[in-house]
């Protein structure tokens, strides 16, 4: 049979993205005989690898805890308004973990936030003990138990209306959530699991401003340190087996359980409606008030005044600018090429496809690596790229390509199969236009927001790869953790972050074009 | 679905949405066709911004410049511009680095390449290198931090090896010595006191539960918290404190007493900026420009009187007023050629140490 020229330009493309893996494994088979000499692997590195799991899975199940409760009392619920108080609900991730210490560390001055609440653990002379593995658990789990909360809600509220209704007629609430819900939501569930926790290993800059050694931490030196790309690859593998194993594994599980995300019935809303409720509220307002208004509020008040802000605003606009325009170029460029690449009429996805993941699970310090050692083998009109914005833009999508890839593919899954059919009566264009593209729009839209959101808090690539003359505002905000000690310039341009991402993601989601359904 | 009839010009307004996007990326990321140079820097962007600024007024030569951060200080810009180099397509003009083992590495490896600047007549031929590749200015000096608020200045240890007391055990702090002016200090240690001194001196810290920190700001932050109670930063880091009000005080090392293993004062660690032009510089006219404004007695002038409080390497430059700062001050003798040697040959030693 022979191969179509589309799906030889989707396999090469899906090469393409893989390419600085290929290049990286490369280096590091080379670099392996150095390595055997150099006695690397020694144990003291099983110990920091055993302390990164104990610290991502600490981080994963805290997340779990606040994002699963949150998303089983909100999921459950619907009232009016329920959509927006969930989208506050994920306004946390708009602040990445880095920024949340710059707050932890405000709340632990002597005699601070802390030790009032804490007042047994240390001296209240002394600076609250937060440079420890457990703070770091807690930062990580906090600012991701709202990636959690989407996909646990998510999981829950993909099921049929009429099913839960007609499994509330004959058993209770509790019976048809545990019975029927849950595991319909297990697939969402678990993907947001491998996610949570690839991404809490991963994280390297909290550990370190929190002074607790883990391996990404000792890989990010090791980067530093050693000059060879491929000896520095080749330390990082422990990192990548864990991640890529983890990742792969419960994205592979979860495909073929057949995960859906945004595909819930739309419409057929449920007839019994159960209402927020005392305990909805005040889950929200305590997660509001910790998760939200507790970071914000501090940063405002370590601003201190309207004067940080508008110098802020006129030394760091072009800063400001350039890290929404790399937010949205990455995930247009995402979203783009995951419309090209997913097959719509596919039902499962190959167990091959799940490689795809890999970018997601390699160190940032090693893409960004990989990028700075391809530069030379580029052809000359490529330079110019590479020399300008753009190179952001194309380590964003290399690293987060599959976000946007399996986030449309999982709501194309739950489109049925007899429209892709239907589709192909009509001319290709009416079809992509008038078919495919209302169809496929809530996926592209989850796809591209997930991708801003990530690529707003991207730092080991983006500081390899920058280019000079184009700084991105998270670069400065990171070099401000370490220069401004006041802290003011350092909280005003997080809110800039906060603010500028925000109206990406706003921008992202008010351009789709509307269809009546 | 039935669909809107005015679907297509919704996708029309949709994808014109994102193509205004995507201009606005270009439009940001290219540049007007002014005559420009490209500067790498591990000078704290703090410092540097208002100097590269003011070139580019005075000059209408646009500064692209590329900083590293804290944490990682040069060791990013150096990888990177070895890549460019090994490539054979440079992308960067000068090199400013914050100190001098990274610089002669570089110069080393071919990276540099020869400028006599009509600037740097005045600056003493210790910080000139023969082969002119490179050239040092406003030095930073290797100070002791400590926080007065839980140390008196009596008590304050007039020597790094102080470190390694006992009644420091846990409350002292420096930055990580494979990076930064920490790995230049390190191979100034290494080439004048000799490698088991060295190797003794840091196990000591290590033995005394001295704090390894990302960076010499963090050193100075966790002292001027009270978190710490001493640690080992740079001048232009602890001044940044004490301009701010910050209750700390500053010791200038090694001026009088001795230390094991060496008769006499040993002097304090000094470590110049270095400044040079990139082997094959897409700008090369613009870098000389700016490196003769970067060597100019003004600008050493200004590193002085700003908040980075850098000590001029030539007489007639005013210094800065930092307290504690003797007069006048002892430098450790070193020859910066051998400094970079030490920091090579002390990196595996030092890597098995500090990578844990």
């Amino acid at each position: 049979m022979l191969t179509s020229p589309l799906t030889l330009f989707r396999r090469a493309l899906l090469l393409l993205l893989l390419s600085p893996l290929f290049y990286m494994a490369w280096r590091a088979f080379e670099a392996i005989g150095v390595a055997m000499d150099a006695g690397w692997f020694a144990p003291r590195w099983w110990t920091l690898l055993g302390r990164t799991l104990l610290l991502a899975t600490g981080a994963t199940a805290l997340a779990s805890l606040l994002g699963g409760s949150m998303a089983v009392i909100l999921g459950a619920r619907s009232f009016r308004g329920a959509s927006f108080v969930r989208a506050t609900v994920l306004t946390p991730l708009l602040l990445p973990p880095a920024f949340m210490i710059a707050v932890w560390e405000r709340l632990a001055v002597p005699g601070g936030v802390l030790h009032h609440i804490l007042p047994f653990v240390s001296d209240p002379e002394r600076p609250f003990p937060i440079r420890n593995l457990y703070c770091a658990m807690v930062v990580l789990g906090v600012s991701y138990s709202p990636l959690l909360f989407f996909f646990v809600s998510e999981g829950i509220r993909s099921a049929s209306s009429e099913l839960i209704d007609a499994a509330r007629t004959w058993r209770g609430a509790m019976a048809t959530f545990f019975r029927i819900q849950l595991p319909l939501a297990c697939p969402a569930i678990v993907a947001g699991l491998g996610i949570t926790f690839t991404l809490a290993f991963l994280n390297y800059e909290a550990p370190r401003l929190l002074q607790v050694d883990t391996y990404p931490v000792l890989v990010n030196l090791r980067f530093e340190a050693e000059d060879s790309p491929g000896l520095a690859t080749l330390f990082a593998l422990p990192v990548f087996v864990v991640t890529a194993t983890f990742l792969l594994g419960t994205q592979f599980w979860a495909n073929r359980r057949g995960l859906s995300l945004s595909g819930r019935e739309r419409g057929h809303s449920s007839r019994v409606r159960r209402r927020a409720g005392v305990l909805a509220w005040v889950a929200v307002g305590a997660w509001w008030a910790f998760c939200v208004v507790l970071p914000i509020g501090f940063l405002v008040s370590l601003a201190g005044s309207i004067q940080t802000f508008t110098g802020g605003l006129r030394t760091d606009w072009e800063r400001i600018l350039n890290g929404a325009a790399v937010c949205a170029g990455t995930a247009l460029a995402c979203v783009s090429l995951a419309a090209v690449t997913v097959r719509p009429e596919r039902r499962h996805l190959p167990p091959w496809l799940v490689l795809l993941w890999l970018p997601v699970a390699l160190p940032g310090t090693l893409l960004g690596s990989s990028l700075i050692s391809l530069r030379g083998q580029l052809p000359l009109w490529m330079i110019s790229v590479y020399d300008s914005g753009w190179i952001l833009v194309i380590a964003g999508t290399l690293r987060f390509f599959p976000l946007a890839y399996f986030a449309l593919a999982a709501h194309l899954r739950t489109i049925p199969t007899s429209q892709w059919r239907a589709a192909r009566l009509a001319s290709p264009a009416r079809s992509v236009l008038r078919i495919y593209l209302p169809l496929a729009l809530p996926g592209l839209v989850l796809g591209a927001v997930t991708v801003a959101l990530f690529q707003s808090q991207e730092l080991a690539a983006t500081l390899l790869v920058s280019p000079p003359g184009y700084e991105l505002l998270i670069l400065r905000i990171y070099n401000l953790l370490h220069y401004d000690p006041e802290r003011d310039l350092l909280a005003a341009l997080s809110l800039f972050h906060v603010v500028s991402v925000l109206a990406v993601l706003v921008l992202l989601v008010a351009c789709r074009p509307r269809y009546r359904a | 679905m039935k669909l809107k009839p005015a679907v297509c010009l919704v996708l029309a307004r949709t994808f014109s949405c994102h193509v205004l996007l995507l201009l606005s990326l270009v439009s940001v990321g290219c540049n007007e066709s002014k005559p420009s140079v490209v500067i790498y820097t591990s000078v704290d962007d703090i410092f540097a911004r208002s100097i590269l600024d003011e070139f580019e007024n005075a000059s209408g030569i646009r500064v692209d410049a590329l900083y590293d951060v804290e944490a990682q200080k040069t060791t990013g810009l150096f990888k990177r511009l070895m890549a460019e180099h090994d490539s054979g397509r440079p992308r960067a003009d000068v090199f400013w680095n914050s100190e001098v083992a990274r610089t002669i590495q570089l110069q080393t490896h071919g990276v540099l390449t020869p400028y006599v600047s009509p600037s740097a007549s005045d600056i003493p031929e210790q910080f000139r290198v023969p082969d002119r590749t490179w050239t040092g200015f406003a030095a930073r000096a290797r100070i002791i931090i400590y926080n007065r608020d839980r140390v008196t200045s009596a008590e304050v240890p007039q020597s790094i090896w102080g470190l390694t007391d006992e009644r420091w055990r846990g409350e002292a702090a420096i930055a990580n010595p494979l990076f930064g002016t920490t790995a230049t200090h390190r191979g100034a240690l290494w080439s004048t006191l000799g490698e088991e001194w060295t190797k003794e001196y840091f196990q000591a810290l290590i033995a005394n539960d001295v704090q390894i920190l990302a960076g010499n700001s963090t050193v100075r932050d966790r002292v001027a918290s009270g978190e710490l109670k001493i640690g080992l930063t740079d001048t232009d880091d602890a001044f940044v404190a004490i301009k701010k009000g910050d209750r700390v005080g500053i010791v200038f090392p090694d001026q009088a007493v001795g230390i094991p293993g060496h008769e006499g004062a040993l002097g304090t660690f000094v470590i110049p900026n270095t400044v040079a032009v990139i082997t094959g510089a897409p700008h090369r006219e613009a870098a000389e420009k700016l490196v003769d404004y970067l060597l100019s007695r003004e600008v050493e002038g200004r590193l002085a009187a700003g908040e980075s409080a850098q000590i001029p390497v030539r007489d007639g430059v005013k210094g800065p007023q930092i307290p504690g700062q003797p007069n006048p001050l002892v430098p450790m003798v070193v020859d910066y050629g051998y400094v970079a040697r030490g920091v090579e040959e002390s990196r595996d030693f030092f890597e098995k140490l500090f990578i844990k």
